[in-house]
Parts: C-alpha cells; structure tokens; sequence
C-alpha cells in the first residue's frame, strides 16, 4: 500500500511540475505581449525587400475553395516579375485541375502543376512542386486560406535577415460564428499567435512555421534536406531541422491570413490527433539532436522542449488526475500536508491551468474579440482536445509496439464553397473579402506589373 | 430530512452553476453567425496612405449641403458632430484656435501659437508658425513647419517640407519630393524620395564618391595560401567560424578586423561587429549585438542588428538597415538611390547628423532625431 | 487629441504594463494573502455559518457541530456533523443510483460530440467510486474527512488566488481600478461559492451516499474555482474591450 501511495504522489510530483512550467511559460508570454517592445518589429520595412517569389499551393480535390486562394493571390501587391504562383493539383478527382488551368491560361504569373501519383500527402506535393519553383524564397499556403493584399509583401520582409531561414504569419479562422467549436477555437488560434507565436519572436526563442501563411528559403530547404514527407507535422520537423542548422524562424503577427477552422468535433479530433502524433514523431526523432545542438541558446532549447512535448501533457495529466484519484480513497495518505498540496493543485490546474485561459483572454482583448466572453465554454474544448490527444498518443505507442504505425494523411474538411468571386456562395460574410467599396479600392490602381499604386488625386470641387 | 427543500435548494444550485457558463452561451449565441476578427484583405501597405485617405474623404465631404456661407466666400460643412470650413486661402493670426476641419483651396498660413485640433487640407503652399500645435496636415504644395511646432499624427505634403528645429510630428511623416530636417526636429518617421538633414541654409552635396577597394576580403580566395598576419587582421578564429547555407557563414563571438575588408558573403555574428573606414560589403550582415560600420565604408547588402548600428562619417548604404537599438547615421551618410529607395528603421532612437541624405525612409520605434541626443533626454528614455 | 488606435489593423499594438502597477498587484496580491493567512480562523469560521445556513435551508440535517484540523496554524474549525449512509445500510440504492446516473452521461455522450471526454471523466470518477463499493462496501467517508479535504483544498486557493487574480485582472485590464475591484469580488465569491458548493455536497452525500464524492469532489470542488475565475475573467474582459480597442470613427 505505501508502494502505491509514493508512486501516486510521484506521478502527482510529476504533474504539477510540469503543469507549472507550462503555466509560468504561458506567464511570461502574456508578459511579454503585453509590454511588447519594438525591437524584432520589421513593419516599417515592408515594401523595401522584394526578393524573386514562389507561392505554392497543394490542392487535394480543392474545387469548393481553389478559386478563392488563387484570385486573391493574384490579387496580391507583389511585382510579377519577381513572383509566380504555382497550384499544384494533387492527385485530385475532381474539377481543381480544370480551376487552376483556367487561372493559369487567364494569368501569366500562375502555374499549373498536375500531380498525378506518387506518395500521398501535402510534403510528397510540395517536394514534387518546390523542384520546379524559381523563386528565393518559397511561400506556401493551403487552399482554404484567402490571403490579402499585403500578405506577400509583410512574409518577405524578415528575409532581409540572413539569419532568418523560414518566417510564419498569423491565422485566423473566418467561420468562428459558423459553430460553438469554431467560435472556441477562434480564441484558441487568437491565444496560439497572437501571444504565443508573438513572444517567442520577441523574447528570440523558437517560433513555429506551421506550413501554411509562411515561407522558407528555397536554398535552406534544399540545405537541410527538403520536406519530410514521411511526416504528419512536416512543418513541425522542419522548423526544428532548420534551427538545428542554425537557421531562425520569424513570426510576422501583421500578416494575418483567414483560414477555416474545424467546425465540427470529429474533424477538430482528426486534426489535433494527427497535430500531436506528428509533434510526438518530431520529438522522438529530434531530441537527442536538439539537446547537443551548439545553434541553440539554453533557452531557445527549454523552449524548444516545451513545443514538442506540448502533447505529452495531456496524458501526464490524466496520470497525475489517476494517481490523485487513487489517493483520495486511501486514508492513509490524507494525514500529509503534501497530499493535500498536490490534490489542490491537481484540482486547479486540472485540463488546462489558468495560465492558459489568461493566454486566450489576453488575445481576445488585444484583437477586440468580442466572443471573449465565451472563455468559459473553453474548458468543455480543453477536455475534448485532452481526450483526443490521450488517445493519440495511446495509438501512438501502442502501434509503436507492434509495429511501424500507419499514418493516414487526412485532409481537414473544407466549409466553404466560394467562386473565387468575393464570396457569392460562401459563409456569412464568404470569403471574407470586402465588395470593393472601401477607401482602398477607391485609393488604388494596379499597374501592369502587379504593384498597386494611387489614383490620381480627385479634383476637390 | 426536508427532501422538497432540498429539491429546492439543488434546482436553485443548479440554476447558479448554469449561471456560470449563461453569459458564456448567450454570447456564443449573440456572435452566432457573424464576421469574423477585422482583417481587411485589401489592405495595401502605402507610406503615405493616411493622407492620402483623409484627401479622398475631403473630397467626398465638399459634396455635403453648406450650412453656413460667409460674406468673404467661406463656406461651413456639417460632418455629423464635425465642422468643415472651406475657404480659398487662409490666414490664421497668432495664437489662433480652430476647432473645425479645414480645407484650404489655396495658400495657408498660420501665425505662432496656433492650436488646430482637427485636420487641415491646404491646396497650395502651407506655412506654420512657430509654437503651434496641429492634428495632422496634408498640403498639395510645400510645407513649411515652424520651430517647436507640435502635429499630434501625420504631416504630409506634394512638395518640399520643411521640418522646423525642435519641431516634433508624432506619425508620419511624408512628401512628394523632399523632407528637409532642421537641427532638433523629430518625427516618428520621414517618407520622401529625399530625406535629408540640413542643419544651416543649405542642402548637402548628393555626388557619389568612389566604391572602396580594401585589400583584404572575406571569404579569403586562397584559404591554403593566406597568412597568419592575413588571418589575424580578418579578426576571425577560425574555430568559431562556420558555414550557414550555400551562401552564408555564422561567426561565433565579437568581430573586429583590424584592416578594411570587403565582405562578399551573408554573415551573422553572434556578438558586436565593428568594420573599420574603408570597407565594402557585398552580402546581408548581422550582429546579435552592435554593428560599427566605419567612415566611408559601403554597405549593398541590409545591416541587421540586435543592438545599436553606427555608420560613420560619409558611408554609404543600399539595403534596408534594422536596429534592435539606437541606429545612428553620421554625417555626410548617404543611403538608397531615387530609383531604389531603401529603409533605416531603430527600435530605439534614431539619430541623424548633419549633411545626410536618404532616398526612401527613416523609421524609428520611438523617434526619428536630427541631430544629437541629449544625456538628458537619453536618460528620461532609460 | 483623437485616435485612441492604431487603424485599419484593429489589433492593439500593446498594454505595456507599468512598474507601478506592477508593484501596485504585488502589493495587493500580498496584502491579501497575508490577510487570508492572518484571518484564517475567523474566515472558515464564516465559511462554516455559511455552509450551516445553506444546510438549513436546504433541510438537511446538520447535528452538532464538530472540529477539523484544517492546517497546523488555525487549528480546529467548526465543520457540520452531517451523517452519510454507508453501503450496507441499504444495498440497492447504490446500482440503482449507479446505473441511472451512467445511462444519463451515456445519453449526454450520444447527443454532445464535444462534451464526449467530460463525460468520460465523469464516467471514470463514477465508476471509482462503485469499484470501492464493491471492493470494500464498508468503505466510509465521513462528513469530518471530507470537509477536512475541502477546506485545506480552498484554503489553499484562497492564499493562490490573489496572485492569480492579479494577473488575471490587475496587470492586463486597462483600467487599474476595475481590476482591483474584480479581484476583491472574486476573493469574496470564493468564500461564499465554496461554502454553498459544499453545503450541496454534503446534502448530496446525505441522500446517496459515498457514490458521487469523488465525482462532485473533482467537478465542484478545486476545478469549480476555475469555473467562476474564468466567468469572472470573461465578464470583466467583455466589459473592457470597448476601452481597449477605443471607439472607431463612423
């Protein structure tokens, strides 16, 4: 019986340590947020780096949504001289091949790329696509993103760094209304960029390139090796790959991007199941590695750390949750102060601590997020993600025991259905795109090359 | 056992722990359906779009019924709680008070002491007084700023402006052809095809000088056949130093060649860089630190620093430049061409000497300075 | 002058805070702190009338009134003499109150997707509890043990949560003042909030025994107190965005 009882309070050690060093992480953040100084702020550079682009777009069976991406692409202020845009049809059954052709023949600066076997997956596409790409600098994004028209421009700019080997802007979701899901996870992705992201860029630690409304050199990938195609998180692992080489990654929070988040809770557990088997994968692959790198500042490691095995604290909660659970009903252990500590504790920070709502308020507040007020119903997310990580990471090394697991690459559902014509036929407001009428379609013109330039000024009468 | 009152008594908790998540659920349902967080995809990144918007909006305003027309000509536009006055010219006698917007179909002039809290449009040349105190002012022609004049946001002009000493404008500020800064005069930025500093009456020279042509470069051609006393004055323990990409190296430490040096790759340093007079880089530099670029050095390539960045005297840079500190441009510095503009940005302050000229932009996170900081000044920031 | 933003991006730059409302939270996460260790005696005693309030009005039976060592410095507190059935005083309620109360989460599980792992946890918890039943039906869990569990639980929450609370509203909403008053409310609401929740699971533990103690324990016990302290929190940032973001000109 005092077996079991030291080895629950050991689990109990365990847990709180770990659920404090996250919640002082997340602490420090918000922190650093909120007092934000400028000094890693390349804004005011905008416009004056312009090196030669190279946007990709895989598409699996896109049709709903491909002409969305690809005319606000090429919608965007970017010189075409220096920028193609490359879909990469993708093995796809449906009408994308035929969308990205038309855009190709209407639009000199869009590629069509027509992939017809091969590996599965979005890193099999974008290694069979960036062989062809021309461009410095590589920018991807998925096809249920509508980028605006600064996007290119505010992703190059940090490039102009040499040590910057990759940079990732911000999403946020479109359809947050469209679901109580969607609407928590607004915040969620709110919190994850806008403070998360955010002060690892300030505070030089390790920010992530999610794969998406990002960039990377196109002579760095092919330096550390390209993309892992054998992984579910190949933008995890090569965020990672690249900071082992001495490479930075840089967050730009200005270059916000729409996407569509998971509207319903099986689409939401996919995803995050497959967001934390590939997490897992990158930590076991990397670790070793990571700790020896001579790149890395000790706290560029500890955080580092803190990224990969974000997952693992799922299930060290529901331990730690277990062991208190076995301690409550045995009387033997009431009696010690440390007990008493540990299951408070336990109870507090029990699925996800306060820290990490202070994330999501902070957010929400700094973006004027008027679904604040939803926080609460948070916790009913939190649960749900705990649930799903658990049995993700159970599958995970349970089929690790048996065998090499079978990662199945599936594509997270598409809502909307847009024809790439401001949004006829999409969600509440459909793309997201204005109709034309504010003051900068009234300002601008777009010259032959691509770049938008000033009307002439009206005459005042 | 009462079991009705504790029927009760559960249905009225159960209604308290529901009240919990109440405002919760009825907020999810008050957003239900709405536009998402305000992006606005057509957003396009103009240096001078604030202007430029308030000119259009000007335009659309005059369309409005005149609420009031005066004897001389001057017609008074209802905005909502707003008042327009539009006149031909405007003359506005010292220490002056306005509390409407105006647009001004000619000339401006303001007397010292003004006080103008709302915006000002001027079609023809505009001329501040010393003292005075603006919103924001955009002119078709030339602009001239007083001394010590204060614009709480953006200044703006077709033409030539004149930022006066010690005059202060807290947004941007931008021109059609020049930004000519007195001694003492701060913005938080300055936008133009030539943004020059010009402490007395005149205008610096823009002639180019020569390229340096330093003896020694990096990476050496002949790494086998250099020296001890070559490797010795490129300052770089070879230990430290490794590749970074196909085109790039990381230096571990400080870096201080002791002869000038043409730099011909990307280099990141993980310490203070100082470059002697003379140099010439090619590539992107960076320092986690400091970056000292000596006098009539040449930079093509951008200058990144984690710290304070210093180009000495007369030097000469083509790249975008971005300082985690102060960023300090020494006199006679030149930067861009006009066909190529480029842009200094310092996270802190951002001091400029006499006689500099940049074609494109200074920016700064706090303020753009002509001419020294005082300790003092530099102590209240601290 | 006008412009409280930064347009057409409505994200705020920034609330740098300030060393002085730094040190003005530290202050007051301290000065409450230390009031609720020097007055500790005093605010489980009320906590006790509170709780013995609710159980009146409830109609649940409270005998006299018994003592608990909380913590080695205030000593024994009041707590209520409510007695608990065990298991073999009457057999079948425990199935029966088992199985009905696992059909409903299976129901609850069925009908809300995102509801599914909450209710495995529920699940989990229930399910502990019937397997000590069985295992070892004299099983007791007494009122005193309880309570004794509960107060040491929140009143170790009661010392935390100044702190957190000044994160949570002193340091990052933009007005001080608002921040400090909600930080008050919510450490008064702790005490009140606690002494109704464990009225209620007392009244609970009187009707059907030790079956759902562990089960209200970890829902309306310690995790409870991040229930409201998130309601708190949503509330006040609701009430703040319009001076956060300032008012947009038409």
């Amino acid at each position: 019986m005092s077996a079991l009882i030291i080895a629950c309070r050991c689990i109990l050690i365990l847990t709180i340590a770990v659920l404090t060093a996250y919640a002082l992480r997340h602490h420090l953040f918000v922190l650093s947020r909120l007092g934000q100084r400028k000094s890693r702020d390349m804004m005011e550079l905008v416009g004056y780096v312009a090196p030669s682009v190279s946007v990709l777009v895989p598409m699996h069976n896109e049709e709903n949504v491909a002409a969305d991406v690809l005319q606000a692409l090429v919608d965007c202020d970017y010189d075409w001289a220096k920028l193609e845009v490359i879909a990469i049809d993708d093995r796809s059954t449906d009408r994308t091949g035929e969308i990205i052709d038309e855009f190709a023949a209407r639009y000199p600066v869009v590629k069509a790329i027509h992939r017809k076997e091969g590996q599965g997956g979005k890193p099999a596409a974008l290694e069979f696509a960036g062989a062809q790409a021309t461009g410095e600098i590589l920018l991807l994004f998925d096809a249920d993103y509508i980028p605006g028209r600064s996007m290119i421009k505010f992703l190059v700019t940090p490039f102009c760094d040499p040590e910057v080997g990759a940079v990732m802007g911000r999403v946020v979701p479109e359809n947050g209304g469209a679901s109580l899901l969607a609407g928590l996870l607004e915040l969620e992705r709110g919190a994850g960029y806008q403070i998360g992201q955010q002060a690892r860029h300030t505070l030089g630690l390790t920010p992530q390139f999610g794969g998406t409304v990002g960039g990377v050199r196109a002579a760095v990938l092919k330096a550390v090796g390209g993309w892992n195609t054998y992984s579910l998180t190949e933008d995890t692992d090569l965020t990672f790959r690249l900071l082992l080489h001495g490479w930075k990654v840089a967050y730009v929070n200005r270059a916000e991007c729409y996407e569509e988040a998971p509207e319903t809770w099986q689409v939401r557990s996919r995803q995050i199941r497959r967001w934390a088997t590939g997490h897992t994968e990158c930590l076991h692959d990397l670790w070793k590695a990571w700790l020896r790198a001579k790149t890395l500042s000790p706290a560029e490691k500890l955080d580092g750390l803190f990224v990969l095995a974000c997952y693992w604290t799922a299930p060290i909660l529901v331990l730690g949750w277990l062991a208190s659970l076995v301690l409550f009903f045995l009387p033997q252990a009431h009696s010690s102060l440390a007990f008493v500590v540990a299951l408070s504790f336990m109870g507090y920070q029990l699925f996800g601590n306060q820290a990490t709502f202070l994330e999501l308020g902070t957010a929400a507040l700094l973006d004027g997020n008027r679904r604040v007020r939803m926080l609460p119903l948070s916790l009913f997310n939190f649960f749900g993600s705990t649930g799903a990580i658990c049995r993700a990471l159970l599958a995970f090394y349970l089929g690790g025991l048996f065998g090499p697991g079978n990662h199945h690459w599936h594509k997270t559902k598409r809502y909307r259905n847009g024809n790439g014509k401001n949004g006829a036929n999409g969600h509440a407001n459909g793309n997201g795109r204005k109709n034309g009428n504010g003051t900068a379609a009234r300002l601008l013109i777009r010259a032959p090359n691509g770049i938008y330039l000033c009307r002439q000024e009206a005459n005042l009468t | 056992m009462n079991a009705w009152a504790f029927i009760l008594f559960a249905t009225a908790f159960s209604a308290l722990v529901a009240a919990h998540f109440a405002a919760a659920y009825r907020s999810w349902h008050a957003t239900k359906g709405q536009e998402p967080s305000d992006i606005d995809p057509d957003y396009v990144r103009l240096e001078d779009y604030f202007a430029r918007s308030f000119r259009m909006r000007v335009s659309e305003w005059l369309r409005l019924p005149v609420e009031q027309a005066l004897p001389d000509g001057t017609r008074v536009l209802r905005k909502e709680g707003e008042k327009i006055r539009v006149s031909a010219a405007a003359e506005f006698a010292p220490y002056s008070v306005s509390d409407e917007i105006l647009a001004v179909q000619g000339s401006f002039r303001a007397g010292p002491g003004c006080l103008f809290r709302r915006e000002i449009h001027a079609r023809g040349v505009a001329r501040i007084g010393a003292g005075s105190r603006l919103q924001a002012i955009a002119s078709d022609g030339d602009l001239f700023l007083g001394a010590g004049t204060s614009v709480a946001r953006w200044a703006d002009c077709s033409g030539t402006m004149e930022i006066g000493p010690q005059c202060t404008v807290r947004a941007r500020a931008t021109a059609g052809a020049k930004i000519r800064l007195k001694k003492g005069a701060r913005v938080a930025s300055a936008f133009a095809p030539t943004v020059l500093t010009a402490f007395d009456a005149h205008d610096p020279e823009t002639a180019e000088t020569e390229l340096p042509q330093p003896e020694q470069e990096f990476p050496v051609p002949d790494p086998a056949g250099a020296g001890r006393a070559r490797r010795i004055a490129l300052g770089l323990d070879p230990a430290r130093l490794r590749q970074l990409g196909p085109d790039g190296g990381l230096y571990q430490g400080n870096w201080k060649p002791a002869a000038p040096l043409r730099l011909r790759v990307k280099m990141v340093v993980k310490g203070d860089c100082k470059l002697p007079p003379g140099s010439l880089i090619e590539a992107d530099l960076k320092a986690d630190g400091s970056v000292d670029i000596g006098a009539g050095s040449v930079c093509r390539g951008n200058v990144i620093a984690g710290g304070d960045i210093r180009f000495g005297r007369g030097c000469r840079f083509y790249g975008v430049v971005h300082a985690g500190g102060r960023l300090h441009l020494d006199t006679g510095v030149r930067a861009g061409r006009p066909e190529a503009p480029v842009a200094a940005y310092g996270a802190d302050v951002l001091t400029v000497d006499d006689g500099v000229i940049v074609h494109g932009k200074l920016a700064s996170g706090t303020f753009v300075l002509a001419g020294a900081e005082t300790k003092k000044r530099r102590r209240r920031q601290g | 002058m006008r412009r409280e933003y930064i347009y057409p991006h409505r994200s705020v730059r920034a609330f740098p805070v300030s060393r002085l409302r730094a040190a003005a939270a530290i202050v007051l996460a301290a000065l409450l702190t230390a009031g609720v260790a020097r007055f500790a005696g005093p605010l489980l005693d009320l906590h006790h009338r509170i709780t013995s309030l609710t159980l009146k009005i409830a109609g649940i039976p409270a005998g006299e009134t018994t003592a608990v060592r909380v913590f080695s410095y205030p000593g024994a507190v009041p707590a209520a003499s409510v007695p608990i059935p065990r298991h073999g005083d009457n057999p079948r309620r425990a199935p029966v109150l088992f199985f009905a109360t696992l059909a409903a989460l299976a129901l609850v599980h069925r009908l809300v997707p995102l509801a599914r792992s909450f209710v495995l946890f529920l699940s989990v918890l229930l399910c502990a509890a019937g397997l000590v039943i069985i295992v070892h039906p004299m099983f007791a869990f007494d009122a005193a043990t309880y309570q004794k569990i509960w107060l040491q639980g929140e009143f170790l929450v009661w010392l935390l949560l100044p702190w957190v609370s000044a994160f949570l509203f002193v340091l990052t909403l933009p007005a001080f003042f608002h921040g400090v008053a909600w930080m008050l409310a919510v450490q008064a609401y702790a005490l009140f909030w606690s002494a109704v929740r464990l009225a209620f699971c007392l009244g609970v533990f009187h009707i059907t025994g030790i079956l759902y103690v562990p089960l209200l324990w970890f829902c309306l016990g310690v995790l409870f107190d991040l229930v409201y302290l998130l309601a708190f929190y949503a509330l006040a940032l609701g009430l703040s965005l319009p001076r956060a973001v300032g008012r947009r000109r038409s």
